[in-house]
């Protein structure tokens, strides 16, 4: 195992153990961050189990989490990480750590835009008189050695013109090496944690609990969790809502009060959306103390509270059982056949009329006849997507996307 | 008596242009090897109708299909897209792209702040040099930098140039690719409220970087006596924006101003002050000047939104543009510079024998089909010497 981290470790380990590792790492990573002095910490030794143990546990909540700012942490922290221990390597560890990765890459199966250019650098650093060079003689101003890489594999050099390209292969100047290295470690994490599937690993309750840690590790460090959303600003942030629940927000604002089943799931979105726990208190508690406007409900704060404040908190997992509730999935939502129902996916249930006027309280004319297309084809998913799509200059990738879209993924992919 | 072009009249002529003109085997041909592994039918088409009528995710399997569609929608656009992994019409939406030729679109729209001659849709032999320019910078960018040797350059029918490379690591560049190679190209940046454009930092310029500024001397006099750069009061203070020094800048305006408004000699006026200047103040802010305006004045302007994306539809090349008439012919890019926009045949001069251009045109038209051909010859040799080398590959144990 090398701090490159190629492949996870195999093995097993008692939960508490596993909590511990990625907490501590944690703090690491955000002691570097704050550029604090780098102190020596057990669970983060390079090469060592609890070190690959804990990167690759960190990569699976980041890939849970789904939050754009989480990526962005863990991004930049292990990339610190890597450049801290790269700095720190003598000519003979570099040559062994080349060496390492040599034997794992040959064994791993990798993106080979990452394993082919990493297995030219390796082979080259593996080599005594360059790896004596680089960490001795080389500078910021040295050419004396040139690797050869497909332009392809270079982007970040090319496209800033660092580098001299010549019949589509780059060459790379000895300087630059370290800096490859680094880009090359940093592209293969994007990968790995844009681009791994998981099989429903977030409802395993012990993963679950590790991520509760984390996130509340985080938020003492005020390091940024999913955006927040409060009592004061969700009006505003509606606008960037999904449909199902700008509809949900819409009946709520209304007549003060849902369906139960609806209420759920519009609590469990905007917990999910970034919420906290007293936000969601607040929210509640300011409509459901006016009266009710047209709705059957009886239910009302002042009566009520005990019974509310309770399932709030119990959503958050702080009550009973302690389950991590996600909100609901398109799929799941889209099952609900309810006729009543003041929710639902409303590229399904909603007739023509209703889903115009909804789409256009949030944006201005959107081109409805590729949505409808998709509708009368069933694919209601793919038409929200389309509907999320609209003025977007960057593609987002919905071959990636659609896959257990939900809410919640709308909601991230619009506030970016 | 010579006609003039009646865009009315497009419906009815162009059943005849796609039956006897356009290049329908070529063009097949050419996208098939695009297409590779997949078959011609994954490749999206699309087609503009007469009443703006838009049709999405078509597909031919072969030449016959192509013919029988020409006739029986009577395409007034017709524009390319990628390659999918299933034929279009099926997969829409929830197809995925394969593959799709690197394109280039250079528009002389984009260089409205710099040409003095015309303005939007207006073009001219004059400023189509920047086309000639911006021709010979990125074709020999592609080939000498990227290795690219399957470029294929269209006249866009109006005012500007296409260039689309199907070599197969460019069908195959991913969009960080693409990206990353628009921006490589890009020197120009910033908008409408930016008066310097250009930035060139570094003790070195880098050697494409150098290469474009040897091609653009090699007309950069012709074109500053032409566009008369220089010559005006408006012109005069655009130079002068550019100059970030203010010393330098205050001398220049004071010098220039008096001089008489021919801008070679302003320019060449300027080179002198500049020179001077350099040999007793503080050279590193404005080191790279000169190359800098250079840049900004005839450095290709790409539009780098058509390169980044790759399910972009871009028109084809032989379509018929519905405002001008004209075709979108291929060139060779040795050739750019002689080549006049009055001569590109035109869908009424093609048809009609009496036309006065008729004769002439005709020629550049199987000229245009020629080049066409030689690029198609190219692609399918360099295809199957990538094929074979690749199935030796993989036999080897």
């Amino acid at each position: 195992m090398t701090f490159f981290y190629l492949s996870p470790a195999k093995g097993n380990l008692q939960i508490h153990v596993l909590e511990t590792i990625v907490i501590k790492r944690l703090e690491h990573l955000n002691a570097i961050l704050s550029n604090n002095a780098i102190q020596y910490n057990e669970y983060v030794m390079e090469g060592s189990v609890y070190d690959n143990v804990g990167h690759f546990m960190l990569c699976l909540a980041a890939i849970i989490e789904q939050s754009i700012d989480f990526y962005k942490f863990v991004l930049k922290t292990e990339e610190a990480l890597f450049q801290h221990r790269l700095k720190s390597l003598s000519g003979y560890d570099l040559r062994r750590f080349a060496k390492k990765l040599l034997r794992i890459i040959r064994k791993t199966d990798l993106n080979t835009s990452i394993s082919e250019p990493l297995q030219v650098l390796c082979q080259y650093l593996s080599l005594k008189n360059y790896a004596h060079h680089i960490y001795s003689e080389c500078d910021n101003q040295c050419s004396s050695y040139f690797l050869k890489f497909k332009f392809f594999h270079c982007l970040q050099f090319l496209s800033k013109r660092q580098v001299e390209v010549q019949n589509g292969i780059a060459l790379v100047p000895c300087k630059k090496w370290k800096e490859y290295l680094i880009i090359l470690f940093k592209n293969n994490l994007k990968y790995r944690l844009y681009n791994t599937q998981l099989d429903n690993i977030n409802s395993d309750p012990r993963i679950s609990g590790i991520i509760r840690s984390i996130r509340k590790t985080l938020s003492l460090w005020e390091v940024p969790v999913p955006n927040v959303l409060t009592s004061q600003n969700v009006d505003e942030k509606s606008k960037l809502f999904p449909p199902c629940m700008v509809n949900l927000h819409k009946q709520l604002r209304t007549r003060h009060r849902l369906s139960h089943e609806q209420r759920f799931n519009y609590s469990l979105f905007l917990k999910d959306s970034g919420m906290p726990l007293n936000e969601s208190i607040l929210f509640w508690k300011a409509e459901y103390s006016s009266s009710p406007n047209g709705h059957s409900c009886s239910h009302n704060w002042a009566k009520d509270e005990k019974k509310f404040l309770y399932g709030i908190r119990h959503m958050y997992g702080l009550e009973g059982g302690r389950k991590n509730y996600s909100c609901r999935s398109c799929h799941q939502i889209q099952g609900i056949e309810n006729a009543s129902s003041e929710g639902g996916c409303p590229f399904k249930s909603f007739h023509e009329a209703q889903l115009k006027e909804l789409l256009h309280s949030s944006q201005t004319g959107p081109p409805l006849s590729e949505i409808n297309d998709l509708i009368e084809k069933k694919q209601y998913t793919k038409a929200c997507l389309t509907f999320l799509q609209i003025g977007h200059k960057d593609v987002i990738d919905c071959n990636k996307v659609n896959l257990n879209f939900t809410p919640v993924k709308f909601y991230t992919l619009k506030n970016k | 008596m010579a006609k003039q072009y009646d865009e009315g009249m497009l419906s009815d002529m162009l059943p005849i242009y796609y039956s006897r003109h356009f290049p329908q085997s070529l063009f097949c041909r050419w996208l098939s090897c695009g297409n590779y592994p997949q078959p011609l039918a994954n490749r999206e088409l699309s087609f503009t109708l007469a009443d703006d009528v838009y049709l999405r995710y078509l597909s031919i399997s072969n030449q016959k299909e192509l013919q029988t569609l020409f006739q029986k929608k009577c395409p007034h656009k017709l524009d390319i897209g990628p390659v999918y992994n299933i034929k279009p019409s099926i997969g829409r939406h929830d197809a995925i792209v394969l593959a799709r030729e690197l394109v280039f679109d250079i528009d002389l729209t984009d260089y409205d702040e710099i040409r003095t001659c015309c303005q939007e849709a207006n073009v001219c032999d004059k400023c189509w040099r920047f086309m000639v320019i911006a021709c010979e910078v990125i074709n020999t960018a592609l080939k000498e930098d990227f290795g690219f040797q399957n470029i294929l350059w269209v006249f866009s029918g109006r005012r500007g140039i296409h260039c689309w490379v199907s070599d197969h690591d460019a069908r195959t560049l991913d969009s960080p690719g693409r990206t990353a190679v628009a921006d490589y190209l890009c020197l120009i940046t910033g908008g409408d409220n930016q008066n310097k454009k250009v930035n060139l930092v570094g003790d070195n310029l880098h050697s494409s970087i150098r290469r474009s500024i040897n091609i653009i001397d090699k007309y950069f006099n012709i074109i500053v006596q032409e566009q008369e750069f220089f010559s005006t009061k408006e012109g005069l203070s655009k130079l002068l924006r550019v100059i970030p020094d203010e010393t330098l800048r205050k001398q220049t305006e004071e010098t220039l101003d008096k001089l008489a408004p021919s801008s070679l000699e302003r320019w060449e006026a300027f080179i002198q002050i500049y020179n001077q200047f350099c040999k007793h103040n503080n050279v590193r802010k404005i080191k790279y000047l000169i190359e800098e305006i250079k840049i900004q004045y005839c450095y290709p302007r790409l539009d780098v939104h058509v390169t980044k994306g790759f399910n972009h539809l871009l028109k084809s090349p032989f379509s018929i543009h519905p405002k001008t008439g004209k075709v979108s012919v291929v060139f060779k890019p040795e050739n750019i510079n002689s080549m006049k926009l009055d001569s590109v045949p035109t869908i009424h001069t093609l048809l009609d024998d009496s036309a006065k251009e008729n004769t002439q045109h005709e020629a550049n038209m199987r000229t245009a089909i020629k080049s066409f051909q030689e690029v198609v010859f190219l692609l399918e040799k360099t295809e199957a010497l990538r094929r074979k080398t690749e199935t030796s590959i993989s036999l080897d144990f």
